[in-house]
């Protein structure tokens, strides 16, 4: 992806080899990857999906994902 | 901790304060909301109890940002740092325009619920007020927020500025280890900041020749006054 920001454009090109930036991009992308999950989660289970079928979708076991997402979706619907 | 026994608002005062830490954290580069920021806060938004009773101990605006500013340059708070935007840029991924999707698809504020909703399940349980709790970036002063709540609640108030100052002042008293669970410590070490030793807010009020005992009972007297 083309980049026009200065800032951003030297640290792309320090991060080809430098652990320091390489390893926190790496954590930043999966900080964005569970706040995607539990987007979708959610929006599967407000559309009626079973555990089982949203955890069939995300390649994982449904105790996994009910582990993960099932307590907090009920906190939230109880405030 | 001992549990919030009820749910406490914040006051508009409350909810400024913690507007203008976010901006100081902005400022300074930093991704997280801690408690040196709402110390700045308070002082930001200038008109109540907690700032006057600062400014009159000598701990003003430009003060504190110095003895911020020192902490920096003693390696005890993190210098600026990259923001998950920037991070994200290397990868080329645009943030942004991840953001703009999610918001056109699930809602202007879906992204930032889930953001919060995934931090707290990493993380200790904390007070949010509700005007503390629209910025995704972590919370370090649950505990400092925590303490506040109870001093409302002693005194059947919503929480506002001198409850947060006694708040940062009582969290400030224990070492940051204090109450902090390893996922906390862990996000503290990314972050760039130290996981034990004595709070910032500590280190900054005695290098002032202050104690955090003295502040305390400032704000205390000048609460029972107002009552």
């Amino acid at each position: 992806m083309e980049t026009t920001d200065p800032e951003v454009a030297t640290l792309a090109a320090a991060s080809s080899r430098d652990p320091e930036l390489g390893l926190r991009a790496v954590a930043a992308l999966r900080g964005l990857l569970e706040v995607l999950e539990a987007l979708q989660v959610d929006n599967a289970r407000t559309n009626g999906w079973s555990w089982q079928d949203i955890a069939s979708r995300l390649g994982v076991t449904k105790q996994a994902v009910h582990q993960k997402h099932g307590p907090r979706s009920r906190t939230r619907q109880g405030r | 901790m001992e549990p919030i026994p009820r749910p406490v608002d914040a006051t508009k005062a409350a909810g400024t304060a913690s507007a203008r830490a976010r901006m100081e954290a902005r400022r300074l580069g930093h991704h997280y909301l801690g408690a040196e920021h709402l110390l700045l806060g308070l002082l930001l938004e200038g008109d109540n109890l907690a700032a006057r009773v600062l400014v009159a101990l000598g701990l003003d605006l430009e003060t504190v940002r110095a003895e911020v500013d020192h902490l920096i340059d003693q390696g005890v708070l993190p210098g600026p740092q990259p923001s998950d935007g920037e991070l994200l840029a290397t990868l080329g991924v645009d943030l942004k325009a991840v953001h703009g999707r999610l918001q056109a698809t699930f809602g202007e504020h879906a992204y930032w619920e889930a953001a919060q909703r995934v931090r707290r399940r990493s993380t200790q349980p904390v007070t949010h007020t509700p005007h503390i709790s629209t910025d995704p970036s972590p919370l370090l002063c649950g505990r400092a927020l925590h303490i506040a709540a109870h001093e409302a609640i002693t005194r059947d108030q919503e929480v506002g500025p001198e409850h947060l100052l006694l708040g940062l002042l009582g969290d400030a008293e224990d070492p940051v280890e204090t109450d902090l669970a390893p996922q906390d410590r862990r996000q503290r070490v990314l972050l760039g900041l130290p996981d034990h030793g004595p709070s910032p807010v500590r280190l900054l009020v005695e290098s002032h020749g202050l104690t955090l005992d003295q502040l305390r009972r400032a704000v205390r007297e000048e609460l029972d006054q107002g009552q």
